[in-house]
């Protein structure tokens, strides 16, 4: 691609622009190979491999554009591969299949059956990206070009309309304007604690000082979230672009990405579109021929979730000088953040968030929603559910909604038992209350909570007492264990769930489970602390007659506690195929073959490798 | 043990004296010697006039450092909640059956160091197990067992 | 800002507090006691122990905050012993008792808040003294700046350790952190010229007075003192009580002589040394 070194002004940028697409345009076709961490774990590298070899070696009338794209959000299905004119759509792509995508589709423009998506619910095969009902649900504004572009690539993302927004906030909006238009929008922070965008600007473009910092929070540290993830790796200069803008309406200079070491493609990705922008005068003194300067550093985790936390991440940037624990607070970090300098700290959706609210206007994305709850949301599906990946909805849809629609249903056809959002500081939302709209404040009196978008989906064989306990486990390795309440009543929960799971309980550990997480909601010194007791108080509000039948009948109804379970094999349904002798690490299944086998309890050590083995469900779990 | 201290100095010459570079420091002596090797600490304590206590602070609050060596391969579970619904816990039982060795820890051989990680950002395909950094994902017990049985220098050895 | 002042209700009471106060700062000038045990006055504040909560009612909204750190501002109106308060109180008490059972101090205040023994499932080791309030680690850093011992691993692995659980390089032996210790957890022994402190496994040889032989104080602490106050006379020699002497019988020359504002002499100093 030719480009002209740096970019001086708006106009520039617009003759750039319209250049670059016309270019575009000009392509004869294209293949989009998903290249995000999911599908390169599938195989992506060599399909494109595989494309660039086939391509090359053949003589074809039009020019076809291989491109590495970012994550398309439907990860499971991967290695996925989009070609254009057409739309067409296949998945589970693997370096063998290219020979014949080349001569059948591109060639012959016939689509290869087999690797067309299967709609589960239809039995039909479905031949475009839009028409698959895992996308056509979807309102998709931040994820929009993450499938269409090169991520790092500046002329791809100018080709969609990229830094238009920049300009125009630069060129035609002083802060205040910025800062109105936000406030317009009613963007709440997609972190987890959903506060008022426009405020938190607002209170640091008022804040004494002259040296001011934005600060974009990609620590993404909720177990069983992606998007963060998926939106730096697959499209950073939207980040980049929202972290200018907010950097302009407050008046900061400098900024500083803070990216967990666990995602390194997402760091390379980053640091590859700072430097472009960079090089063409997007980053730097003086952008777009303004008197706007900004730079922006990325600064990486070391593997800690409390880091996530607003003033422990800023102790962690500072480095040495801090402690990565949660101060307290006030002061906030708009009013004295780091290096005590007032300081923005947006998650890495809000951020990305803001160049389509600039474009468009704020009332266009309030548009969309409920009261309180605008525009959209991405949540990461997964769990029990039959299209796992990233979907973004908008506000004001139905859970219900994502999981059975979106999400295709429960895998297995199985019964739905509950879904959790919010992480470990969420809650268990029983399918009772699956008619909840999407919004802050109706998941907070579910007592749940938004999250930073993690939507975790449970059957009736998800223990919903080992699911507090696994998420109290994970607060407790996580805790920073600077405070009383979360380090050892965070302990002490704890052990009082471990207790229970190994059916050593007594009903009057509710009441103290209750006492102790009260406490902890109470006086904790961070959110981590204080939210930690949410999965527990969730569950135990919902779903008290299971930590019952632990507690008094010693049974675990989904059958996933050890010490409460035992697996037998059901003699009628055996076929005797011996999958499940072959599967067993501790020689415990007996039998001959073609014989109903048995499993030795004595020697059981209830790791389930029967129940997975078995074809013919004749494992059950008593 | 004595380590190549030249090393450390030529990292700690890239970053310079920059507190906000420490992290980024340490993670490169961290995967340069697949540990923090305490004299390193003591070599970044004195160049930098950095207090030894804070560096000591920073290597056991954050997860991804090690105060001793770890092994060639590293074997890391995800469990994440993905993974945990879908059965991470059993395929962390198996892989430590296997390797003999618990989370955490290393074999005695220094072949393989077995990890856990609360959720590696690809959960879409859980259960999830990474070998040196590559993405194994949608495992159960049994492929789990194929994946670490065959070392994965027998891997590398099919490559070549 | 200074000299400005904030006006909220404590208890029910209007009070004024200067700007930049805490909520403890300004119940404390009111007469108003809010316990403590991570707080400590010369240090900054650190909220961890969140014994001192209390409630404060901002915008109408009501929530506990640690009075140690929380700012005292317009309008906001604080109770110190309300129900919810003194549960909090309580629970943080058997929590720290659950960890330290033996601790005195923490013994008495779970007695005075009605903690029962035995309260909570899981108990701590008998000898556990620490309640991790980091006074220690914050004194050395903040007060002494040096940093010699920090927190180390966290959560509920977290401790305050000097580097790698062994000596500390960089400890001076001025035994502050034992000094700032509410729970008897970091300890100072002297013993045949050596001081040893628990728990840094940090030894350092004592000096002895040149004047009365006795040992006083790790030679280390009196160079750190020595740069940072510059005393024009050799400190390194003199325990405090003979340093005492010493300047007793200088004022008596001078005012024997006469003769102000040479005090103090830089030279008649050396003919203590020997
Ligand atoms: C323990 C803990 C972990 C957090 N982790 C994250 C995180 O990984 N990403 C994030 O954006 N916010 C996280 N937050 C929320 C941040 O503190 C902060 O509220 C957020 O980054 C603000 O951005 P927003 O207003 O755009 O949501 C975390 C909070 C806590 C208490
Ligand atoms: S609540 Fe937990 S994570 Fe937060 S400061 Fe207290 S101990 Fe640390
Ligand atoms: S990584 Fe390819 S769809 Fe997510
Ligand atoms: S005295 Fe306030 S939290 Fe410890």
């Amino acid at each position: 691609m030719k480009m002209h070194r740096s970019i001086t002004d708006p106009a520039a940028l617009e003759a750039l622009r319209r250049e670059l697409m016309a270019e575009g345009q000009a392509a004869g076709a294209s293949v989009s190979v998903c290249c995000g961490t999911g599908c390169r774990a599938s195989g992506a590298l060599e399909v494109v491999e595989a494309f660039k070899q086939g391509l090359a070696a053949r003589e074809l009338p039009v020019k076809v554009n291989t491109r590495m794209t970012g994550c398309h959000g439907f990860c499971e299905q991967g290695p996925l591969v989009v070609l254009e004119p057409g739309n067409i759509f296949y998945c589970r792509v693997q370096a063998a299949d290219v020979e014949e995508i080349i001569s059948r589709t591109i060639v012959e423009g016939q689509p290869v059956e087999r690797l067309l998506y299967l709609d589960s619910a239809s039995g039909r095969r479905i031949l475009r990206e839009e028409n698959v009902p895992f996308y056509r649900g979807q309102e998709r504004l931040l994820l929009a070009h993450n499938g269409r572009i090169e991520p790092a690539s500046l002329a791809d993302y100018l080709a969609v309309g990229g830094y238009a927004a920049l300009a125009k906030a630069l060129t035609e909006m002083t802060p205040e304007q910025v800062i109105a238009e936000i406030k317009v929008s009613g963007l709440r922070g997609r972190g987890g604690g959903g506060f008022p965008t426009a405020l938190k600007w607002e209170i640091c473009r008022r804040a004494e000082g002259t040296t001011k910092y934005v600060v974009c929070n990609a620590d993404e540290g909720d177990p069983g979230c992606f998007q963060d993830r998926s939106l730096l790796e697959g499209n950073p200069h939207s980040v980049l672009e929202g972290m200018l803008i907010g950097a302009y309406a407050v008046g900061a200079e400098a900024g500083y990405v803070y990216v967990r070491h666990e995602y390194p493609l997402a760091i390379a990705h980053l640091s590859g579109a700072i430097n472009e922008a960079r090089e063409y005068g997007l980053l730097g003194r003086g952008i777009l021929g303004t008197g706007f300067n900004f730079e922006l550093k990325i600064s990486r985790g070391g593997g800690a979730f409390v880091c996530g936390e607003e003033t422990a991440l800023i102790s962690s940037i500072e480095g040495i000088t801090g402690e990565p624990n949660p101060r307290p607070r006030p002061p906030y970090p708009a009013v004295q953040g780091l290096w005590g300098c007032p300081t923005v700290i947006n998650n890495v959706k809000t951020w990305a968030t803001v160049p389509p609210i600039i474009n468009k206007g704020g009332q266009w994305f309030a548009a969309t929603g409920t009261a309180g709850s605008k525009g959209t949301m991405i949540f990461s599906l997964t769990g029990k559910v039959n299209n796992t990946g990233l979907v973004e909805v908008p506000m004001g849809i139905t859970l219900r909604e994502i999981v059975f629609n979106l999400g295709g249903g429960i895998r297995g056809g199985k019964k739905i038992k509950a879904v959790q959002t919010g992480g470990p500081a969420g809650g268990c939302i029983p399918e009772a209350l699956l008619d909840l709209p999407l919004d802050y404040e109706q998941l907070t009196e579910a007592g749940s909570m938004m999250g930073s978008g993690g939507l975790i989906v449970m059957d009736e064989t998800t223990c919903m007492v080992d699911l507090a306990r696994y998420f109290l486990s994970f607060t407790q390795d996580e805790s920073c264990g600077k405070c009383t309440p979360c380090r050892e009543g965070g302990a002490q929960l704890l052990h009082l769930l471990e207790k229970i799971t190994k059916g050593q309980g007594a009903e009057e550990d509710l009441e103290l489970i209750a006492a102790l997480s009260a406490a902890m909601q109470d006086s904790s010194l961070c959110a981590l602390g204080k939210l930690a007791p949410n999965p527990v108080l969730t569950t135990l509000r919902f779903f008290r007659d299971e930590y019952l039948a632990h507690i008094v009948e010693k049974r675990c109804p989904a059958g996933v506690c050890r010490s409460l379970i035992r697996y037998v094999i059901d003699s009628s349904a055996c076929t005797g195929c011996g999958r499940c002798r072959r599967a067993c690490p501790a020689g415990a299944v007996q039998g001959t073959k073609k014989e109903p086998h048995l499993i030795d309890q004595e020697k059981c050590t209830r790791c389930g490798a029967c129940l997975e083995a078995c074809r013919f469900a004749a494992v059950l779990v008593n | 043990m004595g380590i190549d201290l030249e090393k450390v100095d030529r990292i700690i010459e890239k970053y310079g004296n920059d507190a906000t570079l420490c992290l980024e420091l340490l993670q490169e002596i961290n995967g340069t010697f697949r540990y923090l090797p305490r004299e390193a600490l003591v070599r970044v304590a004195e160049k930098n006039r950095t207090p030894l206590s804070q560096l000591y602070a920073m290597a056991t609050f954050y997860k991804s450092f090690n105060l001793t060596p770890r092994g060639e391969h590293e074997v890391c579970v995800c469990m994440g909640t993905a993974c945990h619904v879908r059965g991470a816990p059993r395929i962390l039982e198996r892989a430590e059956e296997i390797l003999g060795i618990r989370a955490g820890e290393t074999s005695a051989d220094g072949k393989y160091t077995l990890q856990t990680v609360n959720c590696l950002g690809a959960c879409a395909l859980g259960p999830l197990v990474t070998v040196d950094g590559q993405y194994h994902g949608k495992l159960n017990t049994a492929r789990v067992e194929k994946l670490l049985r065959r070392s994965p220098d027998e891997d590398a050895q099919e490559h070549n | 800002m200074a000299g400005q002042t904030v006006n909220f209700k404590l208890n029910g009471e209007e009070i004024r507090a200067a700007a930049g106060w805490t909520i403890w700062q300004a119940a404390r000038a009111a007469g108003v006691f809010i316990p403590t045990l991570c707080h400590h006055e010369a240090l900054h504040p650190f909220g961890a122990c969140r014994l001192c909560v209390v409630e404060v009612e901002k915008d109408g909204k009501k929530t506990l905050e640690a009075a140690c750190s929380y700012p005292a501002a317009e309008g906001l109106s604080v109770e110190t012993e309300t129900p919810r308060v003194q549960k909090s109180r309580k629970m943080t008490a058997a929590l720290l008792l659950a960890r330290c059972p033996s601790v005195p101090l923490i013994r008495e205040l779970a007695a005075r808040l009605g903690v029962a023994e035995d309260s909570l499932p899981l108990k701590g080791r008998a000898e556990e003294a620490c309640i991790l309030c980091g006074r220690c680690v914050r004194v050395c850093r903040e007060a002494i700046g040096k940093r010699a011992v920090s927190f180390a691993y966290r959560g509920p692995q977290r401790r305050v350790s000097a580097p790698f659980g062994e000596e500390a390089p960089d400890c001076i032996g001025c035994t502050a952190c034992v000094f700032v210790c509410p729970t008897g957890a970091v300890k100072a022994v002297r013993q045949d010229n050596r001081l040893r402190l628990s728990p840094w496994q940090t030894e350092l040889p004592l000096l002895s007075c040149s004047a009365c032989g006795r040992s006083f104080a790790a030679e280390k602490v009196l160079r750190h003192l020595h740069g940072l106050q510059k005393a024009s006379f050799d400190p390194e020699t003199l325990c405090p009580v003979c340093r005492r002497k010493q300047v007793g019988e200088a004022l008596e020359k001078v005012s024997k002589l006469g003769k102000a504002g040479s005090f103090p002499p830089g030279k008649e100093q050396k003919q203590f040394k020997h």
